[in-house]
């Protein structure tokens, strides 16, 4: 999954960015509204966090012009706390509202759900045969056995299940898994896929020649 | 309340007591009088009577005394001794040995009175008043009467003097309490409105009528405090909203540092550089709290000030020395006029606000640009501070002062300010008394004036 981070405050951002990258998601990130919606607009990310407060061009601005383009889950992240502005969040097209200071663990759960709901699998458990991706512990099991994986291999995972029965193309996987930082190393994403292949058994992931991966669909 | 403390209560008591008083002492008086003169009038005739006694048992010349066994009344005599109408007279006259000269039909049965010779004197015994006269030959007359009747008379004067006294005093006694309810009855609304307002909604005040008395002084001068305090409140709200909203911005930065770092296990080096960047987060804490705790200082009491003198020369030298490993950062440079502005006031603090200042026109000032500080000490003590760069648009300068105005909110990040310097700045001009003022044209320069009061000693 990858993400972007719009906050004005350095720090925080350089924290949020840290963390996320530690549960395996892309990170890129932006100091203020115009870097913010121009990213936005380039990238179909998974999930956007956005401080309302920003310089050049505020949140509200923001997810205003965003929404004509792209449906992008969007959690804003605010110091206003009044029910007004959460309504106005809301309606305004954020998809959460989450006031600072905020509960790290919570601001993750959130973000887990935003995208699971976006990818219309409103339930945590995805069962594939035997395999269970559990994305709320974000871990996978097979046969009942916890199967360990690293936070870029689950990734992967998570986003091949969630989007099972597509083909999911080399491109879209490299959008989706990796940040503007990494350059594209082609083998990365195949070295992820043996591993998993190898863990988790070599008929869950399928690979059509010339066209991408998926789960559940036909070579 | 306990009856005796209420106003009300001792007021229409102090009126009863009073009416009581002069009832009672004009009463009293009015009876006294009456009854005297009623006495008076028995003894007046019982004098007649005895003049007339005497002259009757007067000897005829020639005869001797003890020849006149008779009275030899005269007509007005007779009229009188006979008793038509009222109260009966009687008379005794005895002879020196205690014989009776004479005696009238009722007369009562005593004993020979003893009495200096040649004296006349009055007596009552038994209700009955009696006028004696002894004569040189040692005879004794006797007039008396039963002042039963006057006694009678006395009594329902008496009766009837109470009787109306008490009527009038219980009628006094209503008008009394009117009368101190009328004053009370007003004091009374003040006092429970002002304890609604005071226990409930500041906002309301005691309604006032237009009449301009003691009572309105008095709830006007409440309706004002109340007025003050209410304001008090509200600044105070105020802030207190203002404080914890720019308190979240640390604390959500110390929260993420620490449950990040704790949501799964990390390396030293990650730990560390966590409990850095809580460190850097509790600084900026620490410098908006003692921020806040200086402007509270700073509104509480405006006289608490030190008062000594110091020129304004000297301190803006002397953070010019300070700031200039900040100003050679930006490559900028100082444009200096210092003349002696001698005021009095507390150096600290004034260094403080100079340093504020001359700070803030460095962070604003473009690369190469120049800062130019003026003091002068002709009238007042001025400092004027001015700068070129993108300046203060027209809409936030009403607001400039304000505490936690930031004219651009990342600028005021990325340097960590409050937004609490402008605040302080003015706070404590206006503390020693003086103004501050600013001016800007949007692209081109920003001017911040200062003026104190001059140092009068020194003329």
């Amino acid at each position: 999954m990858r993400l972007l981070v719009v906050e004005d405050e350095v720090d925080l951002l350089r924290r949020l960015t840290k963390v996320l990258r530690a549960e395996g998601y892309a990170v890129d990130t932006a100091e203020d509204g115009i870097d913010g919606l121009s990213k936005a607009r380039e990238t179909d990310y998974d999930a956007i966090l956005l401080d309302v407060m920003l310089p050049g061009l505020d949140g509200w601005e923001l997810l205003e012009r965003l929404r004509r383009d792209k449906q992008t889950p969007v959690i804003m992240l605010t110091a206003r706390d009044s029910g007004k502005d959460r309504v106005f969040g809301l309606d305004g097209g954020a998809d959460d509202y989450v006031v600072k200071p905020f509960d790290l663990p919570e601001l993750l759960a959130r973000i887990r759900a935003v995208i699971r709901r976006s990818a219309a699998t409103p339930t945590p458990r995805i069962e594939i045969d035997d395999i269970v991706v559990d994305l709320a512990q974000r871990c996978v099991s097979k046969s009942g056995t916890l199967v360990p994986l690293l936070p870029s291999e689950y990734s992967l995972l998570e986003y091949l299940a969630l989007h099972r029965g597509e083909v999911i193309t080399r491109t879209r996987l490299y959008d989706h898994l990796f940040d503007e930082n990494e350059s594209t190393l082609s083998n990365l994403l195949d070295v992820r896929v043996s591993n998993l292949r190898r863990k988790l058994g070599q008929n869950l992931i399928v690979t059509r020649r010339g066209h991408g991966y998926g789960i559940g669909i036909t070579p | 309340m306990k009856p005796w403390r209420s106003i009300r209560v001792r007021l229409a008591a102090l009126i009863g007591l009073l009416l009581f008083a002069a009832l009672g002492g004009f009463g009293s008086l009015a009876w006294l009088r009456e009854s005297k003169a009623r006495i008076a009038a028995v003894d007046r005739e019982l004098d007649e009577r005895l003049n007339l006694l005497i002259s009757a048992y007067r000897p005829e010349p020639g005869q001797r005394l003890s020849d006149v066994s008779e009275a030899r009344l005269s007509p007005r005599a007779q009229m009188l001794f006979a008793n038509e109408g009222g109260e009966p007279f009687y008379h005794i006259v005895w002879y020196r040995d205690g014989s009776l000269q004479g005696r009238s039909e009722h007369a009562p049965d005593v004993e020979m009175p003893q009495g200096p010779a040649g004296s006349r004197m009055i007596r009552a015994s038994g209700g009955m008043r009696e006028l004696l006269q002894f004569t040189q030959s040692g005879r004794c007359f006797l007039v008396g009467r039963s002042i039963q009747p006057e006694r009678e008379a006395t009594r329902k004067d008496a009766l009837m003097l109470v009787a109306a006294g008490g009527a009038i005093l219980f009628v006094g006694l209503l008008v009394g309490w009117w009368i101190s309810s009328s004053v009370t009855r007003p004091l009374g609304v003040v006092g429970r409105t002002s304890r609604e307002i005071a226990n409930g909604d500041l906002s309301r005040r005691i309604p006032t009528t237009g009449r301009e008395d003691e009572i309105e002084d008095v709830a006007e001068i409440l309706n004002e405090t109340f007025a003050r305090l209410e304001q008090a409140f509200e600044r105070q709200k105020q802030f207190t909203a203002d404080a914890s909203h720019e308190l979240r911005t640390p604390v959500s930065l110390i929260l993420a540092h620490t449950q990040g770092a704790l949501l799964h296990e990390q390396t030293p080096e990650d730990y560390r550089e966590a409990l850095a960047d809580c460190e850097r987060a509790a600084g900026r804490m620490k410098t908006l709290i003692e921020s806040l705790l200086d402007l509270a200082k700073l509104d509480g009491s405006p006289a608490a000030i030190d008062r000594e003198p110091c020129d304004l020369a000297q301190i803006v030298h002397e953070c010019v020395v300070q700031l200039q490993p900040l100003v050679r950062k930006k490559d900028l440079r100082f444009d200096l006029d210092l003349q002696s502005a001698p005021c009095l006031g507390d150096g600290l603090r004034l260094t403080q606000v100079a340093t504020n200042l001359l700070t803030n026109a460095i962070q604003h000032s473009p690369s190469g640009s120049i800062v130019s500080a003026r003091t002068s000490g002709e009238d007042q003590a001025c400092l004027v501070i001015q700068n070129t760069g993108l300046g203060i648009p027209p809409e936030e300068m009403p607001d400039l002062f304000e505490r936690f105005h930031r004219s651009d909110k990342s600028r005021a990040r990325a340097t960590g300010g409050t937004g609490l310097g402008l605040a302080i700045c003015k706070a404590i001009v206006e503390a020693h008394g003086g103004h501050i003022q600013a001016e800007s044209v949007p692209g081109e320069t920003t001017i911040f004036r200062i003026s104190l009061p001059k140092n009068e000693a020194i003329l």
